[in-house]
Parts: C-alpha cells; structure tokens; sequence
C-alpha cells in the first residue's frame, strides 16, 4: 500500500469511527424511545420468562423467534395460521404486523389496532431486539 | 365528515328464546336489529348513549369520535386529535361526551353543542398509561382506568389525580353504582376494587376463581355487580350488600367472557368472543334466554351499552355498529 494509500486509510479511519459513534449513539437512543413505546404493550405482554394475568405472550427474545411458538400460550387460529406461512418474527414480519395487527393477520385476538409511526415501530423493534 | 351509510334493517329471532307456558316465545326476548356500516378500518371499539336520538362511539383506529343519528341511520365522525385512539366514552352530567383516548393518554370531552374539544393529559411522569374506560361518581366527577396500572379522576375543570393500582397493570372496566360509588375491575390482576372517593384507595375483592381475568363490571338497580371472567368464561355476580360471589357458567365449551352490561329491565348482557354471540342472562331464572349473533364473523364486541330499550353493541372486528331494540 503507498503511502498515499495509507493516508487515505487513516483519513478513512477518522471519517469511520465518529460516525460508527454516532451510529452507536442513535442506536442506544432508538432503544431508549422503544423502551418508552414497549409502554403501549405493557397491559398485555411482560418481557420476562412468566407473568401470571398477562393477556397476551412474553416478547422476551421474540425477534427472530418463531411465530406462535411461546410455550404454553394459547395462541389464535389465525396466529397459528400465520405462523405457518411466515415461520420467523423478522424485524420485516414485526413492522409489518405491528403497523396494522388486525390487516397482516386478519382475525387474530390481539386488542391493540397498531403504531402509525415507523419511527416509533423501528425503535420497538430496536427495543424489542435487547430482550433476550 | 357526513356518509351515507349502508343501512340493514332485520329482525332478530333470539336463538335461545325462552318459552312461556304455551311454549310460545317470549316477546321481551324478541329483539329487532339494525347494523350500522361505519369507516372501514375505524374499530369502533365502545359505544355510549349521546344526546337524545344520537349513539356516540370510539373509532379507535381513526382518532375520532363516532356520532349515530339514528332516526336519519348516518353517522359523522370528529377528529379529537393529533395522535388519538381513543377507548372508551360516556355521557356526562353535563351532556358532553368523556373519552378515555389511549393515543393522547388525556381524557378528551367533546360538547356537542359548541364542538369544542378539552384536553387533559394525565401527568408528564405516568408515562404512557393505556387509558381505558370511565364513569361518573355521585358528585360527577369522572374516575377512569389505565391497563398499565393507573386509575384516576378529573373534575370538569379538568383537575386530575391518578393513582397506582396495588398489583399493577390490568385495571379494565369501571361504573357507578346507583348510590354512585365506584368500582372497576383489572384484568391483569384479576381482582374487583372499591375506590374510596375520599382518599382515592382502593379496597381488592379476589374473585372466587384465581387468575379468572376480570374484563368489564357493570351494575345493576340493586347496586349488585355483574363481572365479565375473560380467562375463566364465567359471568359472575358480586353483593357488596353481602360480599357474595356467585358465578354462572357461559354456555359452550371454552367461552371468553368480554363485555357486560345490564339493562333498564336488569337483564345482563354478555358477549363471548368464542361463539361470537351476545347472550342475554335473566337474573331470576339464572337462565340464558337471548343469543345475538354477530353481524359478521368475528364481530368482536368488546362493549356493550344503552339507553331504555336500545341497546348498543359496537362491532370491532366489522366496523359496524348493531342497535338492538328489546321487546316492551
């Protein structure tokens, strides 16, 4: 590599690392806004392993966990059925459910109608992803 | 916003109908129906009596309140605001419509006769609070539930308190006795409280079956509280006289009890999300007598309301609205 070629490098390096800092900064901000819009599914869902009287699943590690898979959760028809289609939450899955619950997976039993925002929806999501 | 709505007017024969003597069906259960299509993707969610001739409900999804003429069977919606969703609604001493809107995390009152809108949000440090359902006490104060374990109240000058449920999140529904005291129900914490008006406390009364998922309380003219068990599938009846629990058992196999409501004629109104069906509980017989299917599959009613011999069921999973007129 000449020298030039180095110079550029670490010219490259200086460029890289603040903005991987700031990367890393949004980031812990979008988990930190998640964390206030998981409040939203706080009545019905706990992150933890059990939660007696929680109406719906613990999220706990549900990024890319299987659909329809927490154990002992009596899930849906139409939630099973889906979980036949799309095997895995993707954070594509989760957005698209999360935007319009009731319009992804017509007739499941989830009492909540969705987030408008995909802002709000990404750092859940970010949020969500922590919780393993 | 004003639509025409597409109107459908039939008769119900209630499916369970009691026979009298003669065996012939009896004419309080024969109910006649009207269904009401409201904006697609609205989610009506809780419905209210509003002024004389109107129905008021939520379209929780639209941000708005609904507003039913029912001699004209139209609706229009108003907008209550930048990131509304609201949940519940009620009529107030006052005329004006008090709404539990989850997306702002305020209680909104609409006048209808000014169309003005006040807002008050609960307090910056409650977070969000899932806002759900209100009722009146007797000095017309409106105490309201939270799910993520909140209860509070405003006046009408909108000076507010909220309080901590002592298990935390799961307070649901909520009502006024005749004596207009205040009870509600968590659904979560699966127990009954007494608000003390005074202090804003709250006594809890465990339910006879553990983890039975109170949903929705509403009381009858003797002041006796009728309770919707969403896990166990049981309607349940509490004497506060008494502190008498008895339970009856949702017709079917695996029932989820949502909605309960009790007439002006003290019939309780159930709805069970398994059989998609409103049913019709006669406290005297402690017999089902009426069952009300849903206009449509999976018509989730999750409320039920009325006034004299409408009753209201708000379809969440149809965007529609049935009204029910009962027998003399």
């Amino acid at each position: 590599m000449t020298r030039m070629g180095l110079a550029a490098l670490a010219a490259g390096m200086v460029a890289v690392t603040p903005a991987f800092g700031i990367a890393q900064e949004s980031e812990a901000a979008s988990v930190s806004q998640g964390e206030r819009v998981f409040q939203r599914c706080y009545a019905c869902h706990s992150l933890g392993e059990t939660d007696e009287g929680a109406q719906g699943p613990s999220l706990k590690g549900i990024v890319e966990r299987p659909v329809a898979a927490w154990p002992g959760y009596e899930y849906s028809p139409a939630m099973r059925a889906f979980a036949a289609r799309q095997g895995r939450w993707t954070r594509e899955a989760l957005d698209t459910f999360l935007a319009d619950p009731q319009g992804s997976v017509p007739d499941n039993e989830m009492g909540f109608f969705g987030l408008r925002s995909p802002a709000e929806r990404a750092a859940l999501i970010a949020f969500l992803a922590e919780q393993r | 916003m004003h639509r025409l709505l597409v109107a459908l007017t039939f008769a119900i024969s209630s499916s369970v109908a009691i026979a009298d003597k003669a065996g012939d069906p009896d004419p309080r259960y024969a109910f006649e129906a009207r269904v009401i299509q409201l904006p697609e993707g609205s989610r009506p969610h809780d419905a209210a009596p509003g002024r004389p001739g109107e129905i008021w409900y939520t379209a929780q999804r639209q941000g708005a309140l609904g507003i039913v003429d029912i001699a004209s069977w139209t609706y229009r919606q108003v907008p209550l605001g930048p990131g509304s969703a609201p949940h519940g609604v009620v009529l107030g001493p006052d005329g004006m419509a008090w709404i539990t809107d989850g997306g702002q995390n305020a209680i909104v009152r609409y006048d209808p006769a000014s169309e003005a809108i006040d807002v008050w949000k609960l307090p910056e440090e409650t977070g969000y609070t899932n806002l759900n359902t209100g009722a009146f006490d007797a000095d017309g104060v409106h105490w309201f539930t939270a799910q993520n374990g909140i209860y509070g109240k405003v006046d009408a000058r909108g000076n507010m308190q909220v309080f901590k449920d002592p298990e935390g999140r799961g307070p649901y529904g909520i009502d006024d006795t005749p004596d207009g005291e205040i009870w509600y129900v968590s659904l979560a914490g699966s127990h009954l409280a007494k608000v003390d008006r005074k202090d804003g406390s709250v006594t809890m009364i465990e339910p006879p079956h553990e983890g039975a998922g109170l949903r929705r309380v509403w009381a009858d003219s003797q002041g006796d509280l009728w309770i919707s068990g969403w896990n166990s599938g049981k309607l349940y009846r509490y004497r506060p006289e008494s502190s008498e629990w008895t339970s009856f058992d949702l017709p079917g196999e695996a029932p989820k009890a949502y909605a309960v409501y009790v007439d002006e004629r003290d019939d309780v109104w159930v709805t069970d999300f398994a059989s998609n069906n409103t049913l019709v509980f006669d406290p005297d017989t402690e017999r089902w007598v009426a069952t009300i299917p849903g206009s449509g599959p999976n018509a989730n009613v999750r409320q039920i309301l009325g006034r004299g011999r409408e009753i209201y069921l708000p379809e969440s999973g149809t965007d529609r609205l049935m009204l029910v007129i009962v027998g003399e």
